[in-house]
């Protein structure tokens, strides 16, 4: 399965962007999209196998997983600003108060 | 119609919570009453299970009340166990237990944790009660952990100084390194036998033969005496015990001198059938009891306070008893474990005495002369010494020496430590009569508010002295005519129906070895006494009446330092230095600070790495998957 | 309509497993809508009664649940389910009493504090029962997003914001890797399916050049469930999650999620992965020493009780662990079953006491422990019994329930990991007596302790009475565990 290979190849390099974004970044929105992207990997593997098999229960799930996404983005979002709020700064590395 | 006995245990348990919630409110009196009538009621129960188990057959009655624990094939019954040697012991514990209950409520009166105090002394006798009396293995922990807890509460009863609570957890800590060793004997025993109920277990050992080499037997065996070595003090975890003085002088008496640290030698009592399988361990125990005894008595020699000399000296008596049931003597052990708890809870409720008359002053040095002021005290605690030092016909002459000879029939080097160790238990315990009660007051103040204690605490003193005297006669050995009478009392426990053949008696010179022992313990009594009653007080007095005498005494006084500095002073210096290097450096060290500093500091480390960044957290996470993928592809 | 009609066929079929936690749901959203209209601005406590009760009412639906097995294989009802759902909603009703002293002092009484608390629990509830990767998903973060935000509910305080940003940034972070893992077991069926019991027959079959895909599969989904329990290494969040957040939300975390996290461990890789148990074995077992280790040292050096009890319950999850990986995973959930019973017994009889200790919410330090067997020498009673069921003293239950899963790790031949935990469980008595010594061995502060809350009160008698209860019959605890879990 050559192409299958592929997609997961290229799976994997959506991934692994999401996973070095989470890492290095400081801005808490960026961190916020790169986990996105994460899960944006995992919903191409679900939606090609799926249609490799001719089943159509992975793409069902990918979809609900989209839901899931914005629902976690909202919930983010939400936190940041309360962020923003209390510290004016949304620069995740200043932000070390709680530790030891 | 058995069936109450389970009362015994509960009854304390019982009251303490009762005195726990309402002791405060019901008032001291009240609290008093009900605390020393529930172990007098515990110790009148006991008495009617023993005459009960002298008309059980085979003089074993085992109670079973409920299954407590069944899981897989272990099946443990929640019961209890009354045998000669579990009665015994349950009379010895209720027994005392009671004096030194009347003894504390005078003793106490005056603190304001009266009620907590007597909570927790009820709760260590119920626990006490259930390792004495429970008819398994785990029920016996749970009363070995129990006590241990209540240790821990006592020894920090004195929460405002400083070192009190530092001793009770020292003395929990060494604990966990016992129980350790005392769970992995259990679940060594449990593959074994597949059964943790004594009667089962001892039966089954019965059909075995002794144990070659080293094998799970002798690996359990020796398991459950590194328990025993934590809770009854013996080299190398010992440290906690010198430590638990810190507690108020009763607890010292019932819990750190008469009752709990007897624990290990009750276990391997309990267990005797299967510690005769192995003679490694047997040998094991009998060269740690013996290094016991005699490295204990020297630290004694060179202890100013009253309370440490008394604490050394019972690491060193417990050590005699480990060293009688190394060699194979565990009648001659457990007798010993019964005369110490008579004269050392006598010993020490006549030191808490003397500690009460001088307003806790516990420094020898500042006593001096109490012999007038406290006559009661003196006499009880002079019967005391005389049983301590093996003093003929005195109870502790009998059982160490009946522990002595079985020594000398395992290696004279064994009965020739053990003779040194009991001349320098007579010499340290006359320099502690002679500097508290001869010679001329050294603090005047506090010997001019001195007075006789009252007689909630002296008529407890005179009944142990009693006891003290008399307890011996039980068993009088057979090489001065009588029947040990203890051995085959205890016989239906230690040998469990299975006879291992009665030890040959009556070989080897049993006469001349005592006498040779007593007459060197009591020449050494001598020297202590008079090395320390005499000195300045005697030199100043009668310098006055007549000038020329003074000198002489002054030159007597010069020899005696002479004879200090060249023959006390190593064997002092030598303790000393004992003292400082093992405990000090390499116990306190090594053993306790060690461990404890090294997880503190990679506390630190852990503490460290949690920065509050969430960066580092989410690398952490990613880094930790990789070497999680890395150890599956190597 | 025959669609329609079989469409309403098999929902009359299976919906009854679902009653209790779509119950919550859907009385957690009229709560929020129309209900919290008719409630006055000043009278807000009173959905604390309401949530409380609609909690016990979705309780009690899923205990008295029919047994079997629904929606196409993704949700099944049997004792382990019904097991961990009881923990989690006793968890939930726990935290429902706790929450009232701060709640009240700090005037932060809404009805979306409680409403979050029942979608939450229904999360649980669905997580314990899912036999499926994506029901499995979906119920996880139905029940992690709502504890983000509860972890960040006091957004005035500048520690919550904090606990709560980073909970829900390494949540989100260790939610993709879950959800990535998936995919590539999904991938490595071929695109057929996600059903556990269908996955294990289909992985022990995989061939060769799909190792690393299974395995990386399985790996990734272990690094989620790792986060979830808070295992080393993935257990960083926890410490400053726990500290930041409300500590009532502090006790649910403590509780409840981990309760459900680890019940779906076990379906998950007992049932799941069993086939390939090979390959995760030795990951999950660093794992389970590292954070015994981990946890249990860390806390020695702790200030803040908060701090303290977040680093051992790590140490804890890592004792559980050795139930995940028992060979027999019926046996292996129901220890973890018992441990995870009393050990919420124990954390909200101690929660109980600091929450009272607390007031509103800013001291949390040992030192506030000081002198309390002086001041209120019952509370220290009740903090003695609850830390030394803690470490595991025997006898009382936190000694058995520990007994338990050690003695079912070396039936299963984990020696090496039993003695660790047996060394580390050493080290864990030595924290623990450190706050029985503050309280016993020290001078109290100066200033009055105000009496206890009814509540509050109700809940440490309750948990301490069981304790000691339980302590008597605490060898009959297995058996009592093995009718309950067998349904």
């Amino acid at each position: 399965m050559p192409s299958m290979n592929m997609v997961l190849i290229f799976s994997f390099l959506l991934f692994s962007l999401g996973v070095v974004g989470v890492l290095i970044r400081r801005n808490a929105l960026i961190i916020l999209m790169c986990a996105e992207l994460m899960l944006n990997a995992a919903n191409i593997n679900l939606i090609a196998f799926a249609r490799h098999s001719g089943t159509v229960a992975g793409q069902a799930f990918a979809l609900l997983v989209m839901g899931l996404a914005a629902a976690e983005v909202a919930i983010g979002l939400a936190i940041v600003v309360a962020l923003y709020r209390r510290k004016n700064t949304i620069t995740v590395d200043e932000i070390h108060l709680l530790k030891g | 119609m058995q069936t109450y006995l389970w009362l015994i245990p509960l009854l304390p348990l019982l009251t303490s919570a009762l005195i726990g919630l309402l002791g405060k409110r019901a008032g001291k009196p009240v609290t008093a009453v009900v605390a020393v009538g529930s172990v007098l009621a515990s110790f009148a129960l006991s008495l009617s299970a023993y005459s009960l188990m002298k008309a059980a057959p085979g003089f074993r009655l085992e109670l079973t009340y409920f299954e407590w624990m069944h899981v897989g094939s272990l099946s443990v019954p929640m019961g209890l166990v009354f045998d000669p040697l579990s009665c015994a012991m349950a009379l010895v514990v209720s027994g005392i237990g009671a004096l030194i209950h009347l003894y504390s409520v005078g003793y106490m009166w005056k603190d304001e944790g009266f009620a907590r105090y007597f909570a927790y002394l009820n709760l260590f006798v119920f626990f006490m009660l259930t390792l004495v009396l429970g008819s398994s293995l785990p029920l016996l922990f749970v009363g070995w952990e129990g006590v241990g807890l209540c240790s821990y509460l006592l020894i920090g009863y004195y929460f405002e100084t400083d070192y009190a609570p530092a001793a009770g957890l020292k003395a929990f800590l060494t604990n966990r390194i016992g129980d350790l060793g005392m769970v992995a004997g259990m679940m060594a025993l449990f593959a074994y036998f597949g059964t943790l109920t004594m009667g089962d277990l001892l039966t089954k050992a019965g059909h075995l033969s002794p144990e070659v080499g080293f094998g799970v037997l002798t690996f359990a065996t020796l398991m459950m005496f590194i328990g025993a070595t934590g809770k009854s003090a013996q080299l190398p975890l010992y440290v906690w015990l010198p430590d638990a003085m810190a507690g108020p002088t009763p607890v010292s008496a019932l819990i750190h001198a008469a009752t709990m640290v007897t624990a290990g030698i009750l276990l391997v009592c309990r267990l005797a059938p299967l510690f005769q399988l192995t003679p490694i361990t047997l040998t094991v125990i009998a060269w740690v009891g013996a290094a016991t005894a005699l490295f204990a008595a020297t630290i004694g020699l060179c202890q100013r306070d009253i309370k440490k000399v008394l604490a050394y000296s019972t690491v060193s008596q417990l050590g005699y008893m480990f060293l009688g049931l190394g060699a194979a003597g565990f009648a001659a052990g457990f007798f010993h474990v019964f005369t110490h708890a008579w004269f050392k809870a006598l010993l020490f409720l006549g030191a808490g005495s003397v500690i009460h008359a001088m307003h806790h002053e516990q420094d020898l040095f500042k006593m001096g002369g109490l012999r007038k002021k406290l006559p009661i005290t003196f006499w009880t605690m002079l019967i005391g010494t005389l049983a301590i030092m093996g003093f003929p016909g005195f109870s502790g002459f009998f059982s160490k020496d009946e522990i002595l000879y079985l020594a000398y029939l395992k290696s004279p080097v064994l009965w020739l430590m053990g003779v040194i160790g009991a001349c320098l238990t007579s010499f340290y315990m006359w320099r502690l009569m002679a500097l508290a009660f001869w010679g001329e007051p050294r603090d005047h103040h506090a010997y001019d508010h001195a007075h006789e204690s009252p007689l909630t605490m002296t008529l407890p003193l005179m009944v142990l002295a009693v006891g003290s005297a008399l307890a011996g006669w039980w068993g009088v050995p057979e090489a001065f005519g009588g029947h040990f009478n203890v051995g085959q009392f205890l016989a239906p426990s230690l040998t469990f129906g299975q006879l291992h053949g009665a030890h040959g008696h009556h070989e080897g010179p049993a006469i001349l070895l005592a006498a040779i022992s007593t007459a060197l313990a009591l020449g050494f009594g001598a020297w202590g006494f008079f090395s320390y009653r005499n000195g300045l007080a005697i030199g100043e007095a009668r310098a006055a009446k007549w000038p020329t005498l003074h000198r002489i005494l002054e030159n007597k006084y010069y020899v005696d330092e002479g004879m200090e500095r060249f023959i006390l002073a190593p064997i002092r210096w030598l303790g000393q230095k004992l003292w400082r290097v093992v405990d000090v450096i390499v116990i306190d060290g090594l053993g306790v600070n060690l461990p404890g500093a090294l997880a503190g500091l990679s506390g630190d480390v852990i503490a460290t790495t949690q920065t509050g960044r969430v960066r580092n957290y989410a690398l952490a996470m990613t880094l930790g998957a990789l070497a999680l993928l890395w150890i599956f592809l190597k | 309509m025959p669609f329609a009609q079989s469409l309403l066929e098999s929902l009359g079929r299976d919906l009854p497993y679902l009653y209790g936690p779509l119950f919550l749901v859907f009385a957690a959203t009229l709560m929020i809508w129309p209900g919290d209209l008719l409630v006055g601005r000043t009278n807000k406590r009173a959905w604390s009664y309401v949530a409380f009760l609609v909690l016990a009412a979705g309780g009690a639906m899923a205990l008295y649940a029919p047994l079997g097995q629904g929606f196409s294989g993704m949700f099944r009802v049997d004792g382990l389910t019904k097991g961990f759902q009881f923990l989690s909603v006793l968890a939930g009703l726990i935290t429902i009493v706790l929450s009232q002293p701060q709640l009240n002092a700090l005037r932060e009484q809404t009805v979306e504090y409680y409403a979050l608390i029942l979608f939450s629990t229904a999360g649980m509830m669905l997580l314990v029962g899912a036999t499926d990767l994506v029901s499995m998903y979906f119920s996880l973060e139905l029940m992690a997003l709502c504890i983000y935000v509860l972890v960040a509910y006091l957004r005035h305080q500048e520690r919550s914001v904090e606990a709560g940003m980073k909970y829900f940034m390494l949540g989100a972070f260790s939610s993709g890797i879950l959800l990535y893992g998936i995919s590539l077991l999904f991938a490595a069926t071929g695109g057929l399916t996600t059903n556990l019991a269908e996955l294990n027959e289909k992985l022990a079959l995989a061939t060769p050049n799909h190792t690393l895909l299974v395995f990386a599969g399985v790996l990734m989904v272990l690094v989620g469930f790792a986060f979830k329990v808070a295992a080393v290494p993935f257990h960083m969040w926890s410490p400053d999650a726990y500290e930041g957040a409300p500590t009532p939300i502090t006790a649910f975390m403590s509780m409840a999620p981990k309760a459900a996290a680890l019940g779906a461990f076990v379906r998950v890789f007992g049932t799941g992965f069993h086939g390939v148990s090979g390959e995760w074995m030795l990951p999950i077992s660093f794992l389970a020493g590292a954070s015994m280790v981990l946890g249990n040292v860390a806390a020695l050096r702790q200030q803040s009780l908060k701090r303290l009890l977040a680093y051992s319950s790590i140490a804890h999850v890592g004792y559980m662990l050795l139930g995940v990986m028992s060979a027999d995973a019926q046996a292996g959930g129901q220890a973890i079953w018992l441990y995870m019973l009393t050990y919420l017994l124990m954390q909200s009889g101690a929660f109980a006491i600091l929450i009272h200790l607390q007031g509103k919410g800013e001291g949390e330090r040992i030192d506030d422990f000081r002198g309390l067997a002086r001041r209120r020498p019952v509370l220290a009673f009740a903090m003695l019994v609850c830390l030394l069921s803690l470490a595991g003293i025997p006898p009382l239950v936190g000694f058995f329930s520990k007994f338990y899963l050690f003695k079912l790790a070396i039936e299963q031949g984990h020696i090496t990991l039993t003695v660790l935990a047996l060394l580390t469980s050493a080290v864990a008595a030595f924290y623990y007596l450190n706050v029985v010594a503050t309280m016993y061995f020290k001078e109290a502060p100066e200033g009055e302790l105000k009496p206890m809350g009814s509540g509050l009160a109700l809940i440490l008698t309750v948990t301490c009475a069981l304790i000691l209860v339980g302590t008597l019959f605490g060898p009959k605890l297995l058996d009592w565990t093995a009718k309950i879990t067998l349904g």
